[in-house]
């Protein structure tokens, strides 16, 4: 039956019109409640995290330094993105932005984008081969870099009986808190390496002696890097870290009582020894550091249980003392070639405003200190570095109210062949940080716990789970709705 | 409300008493069944410190179950009711035209999850040969599963508009693809170089599946998900409901 032919519209042409335009109100009203609701969920959101180790907070400490935030922070992360660390990295990105509308995040996959990365690398004044993973931050005209490198904590337990290094730990949060912190707070910081008795170079880019990975590892951290000869000058009233790595030459009396006035004003000092100024005569500072509880032995130490008695191999220092300096060691190792002791003299009585050195890193309790005629001087646990402070009487400068010293027998951890080696980059920043107290806000951020999944099934299992999940599950199914459909059809 | 129960009874026997339904959860096990393949095997290789969730959202194998199941599920919905000639007796039975289309999402959704289901076994699989059996969790299944269940809404409320719109099911399958496809290629930000900040980046993150899903997978709950998901979903279904209506005005 031809219905059309007879069918006579239900409404006329200006009643429909009149329908249609309710209907396109209608609808524009609908799209404008939802744009809405979307833009107010968009500026005031909740999020919560309900898995149970809250992988997704942030510590107290981050987020006053994202509250601290006043204005536009970039922060490109220059980042391979099918790199094991990257979604960590992301994640997190992610969280501090959800906190700090102030965060500008743009993700560069240098792999995937060259171009955008060789722009990047030209504004950033990166090498053109500079393929390293990094979290650049800029904003108040200064930048930070965050690389990728630094950001997993590892355990070396089982590197001797399995060959296995596992991931343990991930340090963004207090390396990016780090970088913001340090773009919050911009005041140059000045560190003086002394010169002039053979001291290491910040400049030197010999892998053997020189230091300058360390020097590009604290100018990342936003630290000037100087040089400074004791013989014509005074210490710099901007110098908030002094120095002296590894002399090999004796430092001048004048020289010395410079450096001792500078640290009774509140100085901070980075004293590095090496086995063979022990064949050498006294630099000075062994009897200046003596004056504040710091005894550095006229020896060598080496370890019974690490087998370097006679091959004056590396020592692996695993023991550390109770100090904010190590305290993000502990399950991690440094790796020095054979160090002086370099321990609490005892001689300070520690009372009132006396100096108080603790011991900061020790061998193993089958340890040797060898004096330099070849006999044993002592066995047991030996301490290889210690840290020093001491409060200041009426401070000049409220950044100078304590003097702080470091000091380590052993210079060559830090040097370009071996900074990269075990824990040694993480010591020298820790330690740097400490001096320059830095570590006031940066000490409660812990790295997070990284736990590894993965499973042990043999071939034949992995080929019967494949024959499971993509044949008798899917096709058993299908063979139910065959049946079905066979049913009904006959 | 009776009415409404019975037409997603109805929708749910159509579903079944036809190869549709079984088809589709074939095609979508079939599908998991690959992904979990790739996951085993990457697991058995390496470890990683991502939980097994997170692992199987960023392969291709899940967005291709939501772009290729979710039209074939509403295709029929609409135009399969105007081609088969049961529309017109369905839209003259005493309901009211919102309440078919809900009926016919309920449905459609319901046959979603059934078809989902066995994914929380294969995860329980995967987790009896971890290292670690927090590899699993079920509040990171629970946020998954609600993950899930938000973006496969808002699929399913396009394939119903799209199906609302044609008088043939392939039809509806094509318009529904095309629309769902154009929303996931807005999330795939990483596929072209498009703007990684300003206005538009945000934009662009907002409306990021492949990054909101990651989130639900972690155990992440983000209230901007929960409106977006849920106001495009009513949206949607208000544009359908609206095209349904447009025969009462002839």
């Amino acid at each position: 039956m031809d219905t059309n032919h007879h069918s006579q519209p239900s409404f006329s042409r200006g009643q429909r019109w009149r329908i249609g335009l309710s209907v396109f109100l209608s609808v524009l009203s609908v799209a404008s409640i939802v744009a809405m609701a979307n833009y107010l969920a968009a500026r005031h959101f909740r999020i919560w995290d309900v898995t149970a180790e809250g992988r997704s907070h942030l510590g107290p400490l981050t987020l006053r330094v994202l509250g601290a935030l006043t204005n536009r922070v970039d922060v490109i992360v220059f980042f391979d993105h099918s790199s094991r660390i990257f979604s960590s990295v992301n994640t997190l990105i992610d969280q501090m932005k959800n906190r700090c509308p102030q965060l500008e995040i743009e993700f560069v996959d240098y792999i995937r984008f060259p171009a955008r990365a060789e722009k990047l690398r030209a504004e950033f004044n990166l090498m053109p081969d500079d393929t390293g993973d990094r979290v650049i931050f800029r904003g108040n005209g200064e930048t930070r870099t965050v690389y990728a490198r630094d950001l997993s904590e590892y355990d070396y337990s089982e590197l001797m009986s399995k060959r296995e290094i596992k991931r343990v730990g991930f340090k963004g949060e207090q390396l990016f808190a780090s970088a913001l912190y340090g773009l919050i707070d911009p005041r140059s910081v000045n560190i003086y390496f002394l010169e002039g008795h053979g001291e290491r170079d910040p400049e030197n880019t010999e892998d053997q002696t020189g230091y300058s990975r360390f020097a590009e590892s604290l100018a990342e951290s936003g630290v000037t890097i100087k040089t400074l000869s004791l013989l014509t000058n005074a210490i710099p009233d901007d110098c908030r870290l002094l120095a002296v790595a590894n002399p090999s030459s004796p430092i001048a009396l004048g020289e010395i009582r410079k450096i001792e006035d500078y640290l009774n004003r509140g100085g901070r000092l980075l004293a590095l020894f090496s086995y063979d100024s022990v064949l050498r005569p006294p630099t000075g500072l062994e009897k200046l550091l003596e004056k504040w509880d710091v005894k550095v032995g006229a020896n060598s130490v080496v370890d019974r249980a690490q087998g370097n008695l006679d091959s004056g191999d590396a020592l692996v220092i695993e023991k550390f003392g109770n100090h904010s300096i190590v305290q993000p060691l502990h399950r991690s190792r440094l790796f020095m070639a054979t160090p002086r002791s370099v321990e609490p003299a005892g001689t300070t009585n520690h009372e009132g405003e006396a100096p108080k050195a603790s011991p900061l890193a020790f061998t193993g309790p089958e340890g040797i200190a060898i004096a330099k005629d070849g006999n044993t001087e002592r066995a047991g646990a030996i301490s290889v570095a210690v840290a020093v402070e001491k409060k200041v009487v009426n401070p000049a400068d409220s950044d100078l109210d304590s003097t702080r010293i470091v000091a380590v027998g052993e210079s060559l951890f830090l040097a370009n062949v071996a900074i990269d080696k075990l824990a040694n980059r993480d010591f020298g920043r820790l330690a740097v940080n400490w001096l320059l107290r830095r570590d006031v806000l940066l000490a409660g951020i812990g790295p997070r716990a990284i736990k590894e999944f993965s499973i042990t099934m043999t071939q034949t299992e992995m080929r019967t789970m494949r024959w499971l999940f993509m044949g008798v599950v899917p096709g058993g199914v299908f063979f139910v709705g065959c049946l079905v459909w066979y049913r009904r059809r006959f | 409300m009776r009415a409404y129960f019975t037409l997603v009874a109805r929708e749910l026997s159509a579903y079944f008493a036809s190869m549709t339904g079984y088809l589709v959860i074939s095609m979508v096990l079939f599908l998991l069944g690959l992904s979990f393949s790739e996951i085993l095997h990457k697991l058995n290789v390496e470890p990683t410190d991502a939980p097994i969730t997170e692992q199987f959202f960023v392969t291709v194998y899940f967005w291709l179950i939501l772009v290729l199941t979710t039209p074939v599920m509403t295709m029929r919905s609409f135009a399969f009711e105007k081609s088969s000639g049961t529309y017109e007796s369905l839209m003259t039975a005493p309901v009211k035209d919102w309440q078919v289309v809900m009926a016919k999402f309920t449905g459609s959704q319901i046959l979603y999850l059934i078809a989902w289901v066995p994914f929380a076994g294969y995860l329980a699989v995967v987790g009896q040969y971890s290292n670690d059996m927090t590899i699993l969790t079920w509040r990171t299944m629970a946020t998954t599963f609600l993950g899930l269940s938000l973006i496969g809404s808002l699929f399913i409320s396009i394939g119903c508009f799209a199906s609302s719109l044609a008088r043939s099911p392939m039809v509806a399958a094509i318009v529904s693809y095309g629309l769902v496809m154009g929303l996931l290629l807005l999330s795939l930000r990483s596929l072209g170089e498009t703007p990684s900040k300003g206005w538009t980046a945000r934009v662009l993150q907002y409306f990021s599946m492949t990054e909101h899903m990651e989130d639900f997978a972690r155990g992440i709950v983000d209230t901007r998900y929960l409106v977006l998901y849920s106001s495009l979903t009513v949206f949607f279904l208000f544009l359908t409901t609206k095209i349904v209506e447009i025969r009462r005005w002839r």
